[in-house]
């Protein structure tokens, strides 16, 4: 068994903690446990992308400097902080080769942080989940743990902007990535392959220009829903929440819209290495996954049994 | 000693900002100075014939010069001195134009810095010495790398000049990227009609050897006398016996892409490149074929009638000596599989524009008819994308390739005349039609034959059902562009090929960023090289279309000619001298030389076996890096001698 040092950030412990509850429990079922890491605090998400504050990279480095310590105290743990949100792999992995370059940036940051008794000597690595299942875990082993193959579910991935992009912080290749394809494909589900893989969902524009999101995600969902989608799949609380939450809007405000659930993928994975179903917090959801499950007959049966 | 100082007003150029009789009064004071004088053009005329006179006159053995870059007007003067039975190289000119009047605005200090060069080069003018002008032999025979149509054009003309040329090609056949072409812009005329007389004519000159699936390996020597040796790979087939029957292709087993149609059909591997190959011969590809080694099959062979097929035989070693080299590498299109966007060469229906060339050519693997690769269905939809990997300088090549526009605009227009109720869609960023009647073409295109254009660049290119989903923008609109195409055609940039690159570094031949070829000047020396006696002709220097990559390999066999046509050259004294005392052989001056002039040879001398450097003055150029990295001082740049430029570094520092 494997221990990573883990980062939740904000969204894995409010409304998204379903997506959490389930990485962990089949981070455990794959022996490449996911070890929340103490005292952690914001991974400074948009901020840091300006390039001429430093301020905005203490959040970052802190984070990582904690980490750091964390990995002293697990299980085999490579020096590696893992996240689950897109956004925040992003931003530490960012900051992290930034600083990895400028001693400078590193030196200014490292003074500021004295008072936390923080200091960061660049040698952690900041890796997504879908890397470590990947790279690591191996779809192999993923399969071989699926006790409940997801039959009969049409998944079509959806990748968002921010695990293909920038090119420092990329998990996999921008333009034909895979990752989630073979997990989807790994998990016994059905392959939709869908144009709109990477438009935009909006992003943060759902906070004051909500009809750009709507705008957005109708297209995304539309484009699925012909190819013969009946879920989605993504790696980002953000888009997740944007597609499921427009959907249900869209279904009120529209006739004959039919929404398709979204999933997140330690979702499916829980689902298929037959987790208990609670732990999805599917009541979170704006479009409750439950009744397709059910009607496919991947969840509910082993209790009839 | 005598030195006679000219300083020059060129009108205003210089006087304006240089006060030339404050000038010239101060140079009379300078040592050895026996005359000095202002003149308005010194290179005019009179102003030759001034300094005529004062050497006459007054004996005057040493000239200097303050005028405009020794660049223009250095060999003017030079033939003043040798008119009066002077030695060329004891003249000095200071630029007193482009390196002070030109850059400065303040006349006072202009003139101080002129005048402290002038005393620098009053100075160093007394250490100067008589050099001389060697002269070597030339080999009135060419050698032409590359067999495409600039190759090919070169060779012609070299031939019909009366000069033995060699004319060698990578693949089997010549013609090169033109022979894969349908027709031609802006005329519509077929590319292979007006290529073939060419290839026949280069088949049957009588002054042009031909050496096909040939690679030129080595290249010693200097302009006029190169020594060349050629790799001749096996074809295995005995040109003399084959009679092109054709037996030999249905019998053999193996199937494989064919390089000429761009893998959209197969081929055997025994074949023969396309029927108008010059040379005319089958070959057999080894790394297929199953009878070369081990011999597994020899079915074509075995139905051979005149006995043709040799699979014994084995690559030779050619040796030429040859006067002066063209280079005609080429071009190859920019690989779509570079393009993520666009596909990665993924997408069946997504094809490059040479792939169209194939597919809408009569001798391609549809027979003419328009046909998409996935199904072979002829496509109602077309989208043609320009600058697809040109003008982006941060993913793929950051140029423009020139001729896409046009080709673009051609396949198109060729669309329309197949495929009457067909859509042709052109997103472009700007069209570039600067040629003869190119503009016209561009609008016969949009206007007649209703070709669509949208400005704006494809962003996304996804495969949909058996369509493709082609997401744009239209910039003048400002409104994104999503359609539906049945068939995606890039217009591929052009790159150097690979070709380019070997020989290239095979010569030492200097490219520019983006790989190409480095002219040795971009406006006035287009077609020479850096290195003497190498020229270079069409795409291996840049994106060039066909009339000007024809003219282009015509030029540079003229200045080929220039060189072939005399019986010696002469070589500028200024070349670097080695002291074979102070010269202890470490080799850091033949690193340093960037003509690959200097050899470390062994020399006997005071009884021992000594390392010395050995500078070949045909090819030293008198740059003088070997003299700046020489740690012993051993080497001494004739003309720019140690003494010298301390001499000229000392008169600047005085106050």
């Amino acid at each position: 068994m494997v221990q990573y040092s883990y980062f939740p950030g904000c969204n894995l412990k409010t409304n998204a903690k379903g997506f959490e509850e389930t990485a962990i429990a089949v981070s455990k079922k794959l022996e490449a446990e996911l070890v929340e890491m103490p005292s952690w605090n914001c991974c400074g998400t948009v901020h840091t992308l300006t390039s001429d504050n430093i301020m905005k990279r203490i959040a970052p480095i802190r984070v990582l400097s904690r980490s750091r310590k964390h990995v002293e105290t697990l299980k085999e743990s490579p020096n590696q902080v893992v996240t689950l949100c897109s956004m925040c792999n992003s931003t530490l992995k960012i900051v992290n080769n930034e600083v990895k370059k400028d001693q400078e940036i590193l030196d200014k940051i490292n003074y500021q942080l004295e008072e936390d008794e923080e200091t960061y000597e660049t040698d952690m690595e900041v890796k997504h989940f879908l890397e470590i299942l990947r790279d690591i875990v191996g779809y192999e082993k993923i399969s071989e743990e699926v006790v409940n193959p997801l039959k009969g579910l049409k998944v079509s991935p959806y990748y968002g902007c921010m695990l293909l992009h920038p090119e420092e912080a990329k998990i996999d290749d921008e333009e034909m990535p895979d990752v989630l394809e073979s997990l989807v494909e790994s998990l016994g589900a059905d392959l939709v392959m869908s144009p709109l893989f990477k438009f935009c969902c909006g992003s943060y524009h759902i906070v004051d220009q909500e009809y750009i999101v709507s705008s957005q995600v109708e297209k995304i969902v539309e484009a699925a829903k012909r190819r013969g989608a009946n879920a989605l799949v993504v790696a980002c609380p953000l888009c997740a929440y944007n597609i499921d939450q427009q959907q249900k809007a869209m279904a009120k405000n529209t006739v004959g819209k039919s929404p398709i659930p979204v999933f997140y993928f330690t979702q499916l994975m829980a689902i298929a290495m037959g987790e208990p179903v609670k732990i999805n917090h599917f009541q979170d959801h704006f479009i409750n996954p439950e009744p397709l499950l059910k009607e496919l007959g991947l969840i509910g049966r082993k209790k009839a049994k | 000693m005598k030195i006679g100082v000219y300083v020059c007003e060129c009108g205003t150029n210089i006087a304006s900002t240089v006060d030339v009789e404050d000038l010239v009064e101060q140079a009379k004071e300078f040592p050895n100075v026996e005359v000095s004088r202002v003149y308005k053009y010194v290179c005019s005329d009179p102003g030759q014939v001034l300094i005529k006179q004062d050497i006459e006159e007054k004996q005057l053995d040493r000239i200097v010069v303050a005028a405009c870059s020794p660049r223009m007007h250095e060999p003017t003067f030079r033939a003043v001195l040798e008119d009066m039975g002077l030695n060329p190289y004891v003249l000095e000119i200071v630029n007193i134009r482009e390196q002070v009047s030109w850059v400065h605005n303040d006349k006072a200090k202009g003139t101080v810095k002129a005048a402290s060069l002038l005393k620098g080069a009053v100075l160093r003018a007394s250490l100067m010495h008589p050099l001389e002008r060697k002269k070597v032999g030339v080999t009135p025979n060419a050698l032409v790398i590359g067999g495409g149509i600039a190759g090919i054009q070169a060779s012609l003309d070299l031939a019909d000049m009366g000069f033995d040329t060699t004319l060698v090609e990578k693949t089997a056949t010549i013609g090169g990227k033109m022979s894969q072409l349908d027709k031609t812009f802006p005329t519509l005329d077929c590319s292979q009609c007006i290529l073939s007389p060419k290839m026949v004519d280069v088949n049957r000159h009588p002054n042009i050897d031909l050496l096909a699936l040939s690679e030129v390996v080595e290249v010693d020597g200097y302009v006029g006398n190169f020594k060349v040796k050629i790799k001749k790979n096996p074809t295995y087939v005995l040109a003399d016996k084959c009679t092109l029957c054709d037996d030999c292709v249905p019998v053999c087993p193996v199937i494989e892409h064919d390089e000429y149609n761009q893998g959209l059909s197969p081929r055997r591997a025994i074949y023969i490149p396309y029927p108008q190959a010059v040379p005319a011969s089958y070959l057999i590809d080894p790394n297929s074929c199953l009878g070369i080694d081990p011999l597994i099959c020899s079915k074509c062979k075995d139905v051979c009638g005149p006995e043709a097929i040799d699979f014994d035989m084995k690559p030779e070693i050619i040796e030429k000596e040859v006067g002066a080299i063209i280079v005609a590498t080429g071009y190859e299109p920019y690989p779509i599989e570079n393009i993520g966007e666009y596909g990665y060469g993924t997408i069946p229906d997504v094809i490059s524009g040479m792939d169209f060339e194939r597919i809408v050519s009569a001798s391609g693997p549809t027979d003419g008819t328009i046909r998409r690769p996935s199904d072979g269905k002829v496509p109602k939809t077309v989208v043609f994308v320009h600058c697809a990997g040109s003008r982006d300088p941060s993913k793929h090549l950051p140029y423009c390739s020139k001729v896409c526009c046009m080709y673009a605009t051609k396949h198109a227009l060729q669309y329309k005349h197949l495929v009457h109720d067909g859509t042709a869609i052109n997103f472009f960023i700007d069209v570039r039609t600067a040629g003869k009647d190119y503009e016209e073409f561009y609008q016969r295109a949009a206007e007649e034959d209703q070709v669509i254009y949208i400005r704006g660049k494809v962003s996304e290119v996804f495969q949909d059902g058996d369509r493709i989903l082609v997401k744009g923008a239209d910039t003048l609109t400002g409104e994104t562009v999503e359609l539906h195409a049945d068939l995606v055609v890039l217009a591929t940039g052009l790159m150097p090929s690979a070709g380019t690159k070997e020989i290239a570094s095979l010569l030492n031949l200097s490219v520019g960023m983006n790989g190409f070829i480095r002219e040795a000047h971009p406006k006035l020396k287009p077609v020479d090289t850096a290195i003497a006696g190498v020229f270079v002709a069409g795409t291996a220097t840049g994106p060039k279309d066909i009339p000007e990559t024809v003219s282009n390999a015509s030029g540079a066999a003229s200045r080929a000619a220039g060189i072939l046509s005399q019986d010696e050259l002469e070589i500028e004294g200024t070349v670097a001298q080695v002291d074979e005392d102070l010269c202890r052989g470490c080799g850091l001056c033949a690193e340093a030389c960037p003509y690959s002039a200097i050899e470390i040879k062994a020399i006997n001398k005071y009884g021992h076996a000594l390392r010395v450097a050995f500078v070949n003055e045909a090819m030293c150029k008198g740059c003088g890096s070997c003299a700046a990295a020489c740690l012993n001082g051993a080497i001494n740049q004739l003309g720019y001698t140690d003494s010298q430029i301390l001499a000229l570094i000392g008169a600047l520092g005085e106050e």
